[in-house]
């Protein structure tokens, strides 16, 4: 990268004054602090800044008490130490400003990512030649193969990664403002894909915060800290680190940097997209509203943040077999990590990458309509118009008795109305795949046959008894083909190719060859004239895939 | 917007709840602008300062001004009261997105769901502009007494605060006691929901089957309306509130109400296409029967009171009969909520 191209990288100009970044951050979250303490009755201040450090103290101490990273522990160890030393020493007098900041800038520092333009470069010439950073643990023989075939295949990601939606309109308002990607969440590939997507299309690096978990993997952890990626530690959940984040994130989104947050949180556990569920974490995304503020009261020239939701869809899901474990097991937000996550041996990811570039499967993804942060839909010249065709001035909606500015509980009531606009896009433009298709209606078939409506009951039963006929299976599929393709026609969803022909062979066929890609146990067999399964609970997972549109209400 | 004067409101529908609101709202605001669709009536009533169709002599202050220019009523106000009827809210949200802006508060005081859509007004409201600070108010607000100067009280839902605060400005007096609430879905759907509890006690009243028989589905169709409530979202306490028990009181107490007076004819063995015919006024409670009956298919709720009525009006059953049927379900534990 240029001297120049890096001076037009907003990451580049954000990271190259990263100190300064981090005094705004601790300055702004400090002061939100002080803020928050006044506005409780003034006899209560000193003791809600009390709890915030004592509150901050029992969770650090207790996540230390858990942790399982050595070298890590010791610093963190030391560092609360020292501050639970200050806190137990302290007096009615003691001015506890100085321990509130400590505690702040050792998470901005700890959050602050690094973006360097050499990394970079390096990333976006050897991501597209083939994820040579995983086959280093590999053994000889599965490195040729991996290798053979990676070189057999020309190796050209464009081929098996399909980028959809409007890309252009995306470029244009990159120029415009800054562009926030909130993809939907299934695996931890998808980080690296959406990160060669973006290059792919020819836009600059983005801004994006990956759980602190990534970072642990060396060689994933030297690129994710040098190319640009920030660290969210989703174990820690008071409320100094989380304000401090929310400031980071709101920063960077000031200084022009386009950012990337996965608003669901985490991957999505049951195979589902986050609309089924309907809920999205409010945190980072309540930042962009925050930022648009700032740029407004600053005046900027271009003030305008742009969402753009983006629908992930895989035939074959690297951990799905783990994540749909996980959500059956389920007990509660603490089993939020999964240890031993298949997706991190580097032989599961070659195993993977290896069937991907050699069979025929694929990945789509889905660039929607981008929103304002009203949620209203941006057209092509940058401008929110409402559904008469007037453009919108946006700062209207951040005025109050004529005043532009922050309202706490007008601001939060905005970020839910975004969070449901995100989500309505997530399901209007969700791109359904043939494996997502079958896998849904043959699940549904044997969840009223065998398992009278509860999965639980139905994985009870051996997977030889959960066969049929493709007859049977296609009598029961295509009136629900029937009912998705007219949702596709009034804009209800987006289908591939195959969906949107009659051929229900085709689609089955299409959904067998490509389910058979890389699960040790396939979710769907196709055998002649008989459908069956060896893992229900996979199953399951991909049959997820199409919940929350109600389609199978109608063959019932 | 606590305490500060609200300089200019626009009122679309100038019918009798409109100008009542528009009376309202003249003893805070010194400019109040009133829309009626009708240019000529828009300017009799401006001339005359009545409003004879809808409010008789009720004279209308000064400050109250009347104009069919929906920009110059809507244009630059602060706060925008639509009340219409709700078959007609699509259409008006569509001519307000033509002039308002993001920064006004957009408000109604329409019961009833679209037909078409079973959806909620503010719903409408939220799909057909780009406002999205929307509230609604509603309560028990019978306009001839209003307008009479007794004393009355109504409830302000909106998801914001601001928008509580503004319409409890603009409105609260000595007289109209104005409550907030930020249940917008409870207080919306109970404003429709009243009117199916109102077509009932018509029906008891014309089945002569006694106080304590009314007494008897009043409440547990206050029950079904609270099996409702979980599964839309809603809050009990909206229920017990104002806009709940408080419109279900004065809506099914009062013989005048239109679907009292639609469920005495449903009694009398009529269904309802002919009940909608003789009342010569949208009987919201017919739709908002149908509304509940899709709904309770989806979500596989046990409705009694509301399936009996929806067989009366819609499948041509005996109301005496439907009444026998409820009597003769064995009750278990009484359950209200």
């Amino acid at each position: 990268m240029t001297e120049r191209e890096n001076s037009q990288n907003p990451l580049a100009r954000f990271y190259e004054n990263r100190d300064e970044v981090i005094e705004d951050v601790v300055q702004r979250t400090l002061l939100e602090t002080l803020s928050r303490s006044s506005e409780v009755a003034a006899s209560s201040a000193r003791t809600f800044q009390e709890k915030l450090i004592a509150e901050s103290l029992e969770q650090e101490f207790r996540r230390l008490d858990l942790s399982k990273d050595a070298l890590r522990g010791v610093v963190d160890q030391s560092f609360w130490q020292g501050i639970a030393s200050a806190f137990r020493e302290r007096d009615s007098e003691t001015d506890l400003r100085p321990i509130l900041e400590r505690i702040i800038r050792y998470h901005a520092e700890e959050i602050a990512g690094h973006f360097d333009p050499k990394v970079y470069k390096m990333a976006t010439l050897i991501l597209p030649n083939g994820f040579n950073w995983m086959f280093r643990t590999l053994d000889w023989k599965t490195l040729w193969a991996v290798f053979r075939t990676l070189m057999n295949e020309k190796i050209d990601l464009r081929r098996k990664v399909h980028l959809t939606g409007d890309i252009q309109l995306i470029k244009n308002l990159s120029k415009k403002g800054t562009i926030v990607l909130v993809p939907t969440h299934f695996s931890n590939l998808d980080s690296v894909l959406l990160g060669w997507a973006l290059f792919e299309m020819g836009l600059p690096p983005f801004c994006f915060g990956a759980g602190l978990n990534l970072f642990s993997n060396p060689l994933l952890g030297y690129f994710m800290n040098h190319l640009g990626a920030y660290k969210i530690d989703r174990r820690k959940k008071h409320s100094l680190y989380r304000w401090t984040l929310m400031n980071y994130s709101s920063v960077a989104l000031e200084n022009d940097c386009h950012s990337l947050f996965f608003p669901g949180g985490g991957r999505s556990r049951s195979g589902a997209p986050e609309f089924v569920e309907g809920n999205l974490k409010p945190g980072l995304l309540s930042t962009v509203l925050r930022a648009y503020i700032r740029n407004i009261q600053k005046k900027k020239t271009n003030p305008n943040l742009y969402i753009v939701p983006c629908v992930i869809s895989y035939h074959v899901v690297l951990e799905a077999t783990s994540l749909i474990e996980e959500h059956l097991k389920r007990t509660g937000a603490n089993r939020f990590m999964i240890d031993n996550d298949e997706s991190f041996a580097p032989k599961t990811i070659a195993k993977f990458i290896y069937n991907f570039m050699r069979g025929s499967s694929s990945v789509n993804l889905h660039f929607c309509r981008p929103l304002d942060p009203f949620g209203n839909l941006v057209s092509e010249d940058g401008l929110s118009r409402n559904q008469a065709g007037r453009i919108l001035n946006l700062p209207d909606y951040i005025t109050t008795d004529g005043e532009i500015g922050s309202k706490p509980q007008r601001d939060r009531e905005y970020g839910l109305n975004l969070n449901q606009k995100i989500l309505d896009r997530y399901k209007q433009e969700n791109v359904v795949l043939s494996s997502h298709f079958i896998a849904y209606v043959f699940f549904e078939y044997l969840l009223q046959r065998f398992g009278e409506g509860d999965p639980l009951r139905l994985f009870k039963h051996q997977t030889e008894q959960c066969k049929l006929t493709t007859d049977e299976l296609r009598t029961y599929a295509v009136p629900i083909l029937k009912k998705l393709q007219i949702l596709h026609e009034g804009g209800g969803v987006l289908l591939e190719p195959v969906l949107r022909s009659n051929d229900f062979d085709q689609v089955l066929e299409s959904a067998g060859r490509n389910l058979a890609v890389f699960h040790t146990a396939r979710p769907i067999l196709v055998e002649g004239q008989n459908v069956g399964t060896e893992d229900l609970r996979l199953l399951y997972y991909y049959h997820n895939r199409l919940e929350g549109y109600g389609l199978a209400k109608q063959t019932n | 917007m606590r305490n500060r004067q609200i300089k200019q409101v626009g009122i679309v529908g100038a019918g009798q709840w409109g100008t009542t609101l528009a009376w309202l709202c003249s003893l805070k605001c010194e400019d109040v602008r009133l829309y009626d669709y009708k240019p000529e009536r828009a300017k009799l009533i401006q001339q005359t300062r009545k409003n004879k169709d809808f409010t008789g002599d009720f004279e209308i202050p000064g400050n109250v001004s009347v104009h069919s220019d929906l920009e110059h009523v809507i244009g630059s106000a602060q706060i925008i009261l639509v009340v219409v009827p709700s078959q007609s809210m699509r259409a008006t949200a569509k001519a307000i997105s033509q002039f308002c802006t993001p920064s006004q508060y957009l408000v109604h005081g329409t019961k009833g769901l679209e037909q078409k859509t079973h959806k909620r007004m503010s719903e409408v409201l939220l799909e057909e502009t780009a406002c999205l600070r929307v509230g609604v108010l509603s309560g028990p607000n019978l306009a001839d007494e209003i307008l009479n100067g007794l004393p009355a009280a109504s409830v302000i839902a909106s998801r914001f605060d601001e928008v509580i605060e503004g319409v409890q400005n603009l409105l609260s007096s000595p007289r109209f006691l104005v409550f907030g609430n930020h249940d917008i879905v409870g207080v919306e759907w109970v404003g429709t929901l009243k009117n199916i509890l109102a077509l009932a006690t018509g029906m008891i009243h014309e089945l002569k089957l006694g106080q304590n028989t009314q007494a008897l589905i009043l409440t547990r169709g206050i029950a079904e309306i609270e099996l409702l409530f979980k599964k839309l979202g809603a809050s009990s306490e909206t229920l017990l509130g104002l806009a709940g028990l408080g419109d279900i009181f004065a809506t099914c107490t009062s013989q005048q109400s239109r679907n009292f007076r639609a469920g005495v004819l449903l009694a009398q063995g009529q269904g309802a296409v002919e009940v909608q015919n003789q009342v010569h006024a949208t009987v919201e409670g017919l739709h908002t029967i149908r509304a509940v009956l899709d709904f309770k298919d989806e979500h596989k709720l046990d409705l009694p009171i509301i399936e009996a009525l929806g067989r009366c009006a819609f499948q041509g059953k005996g109301a005496l009969d439907e009444v026998q049927k409820i009597l003769a379900r064995i009750p278990g534990l009484e359950k209200v909520v």
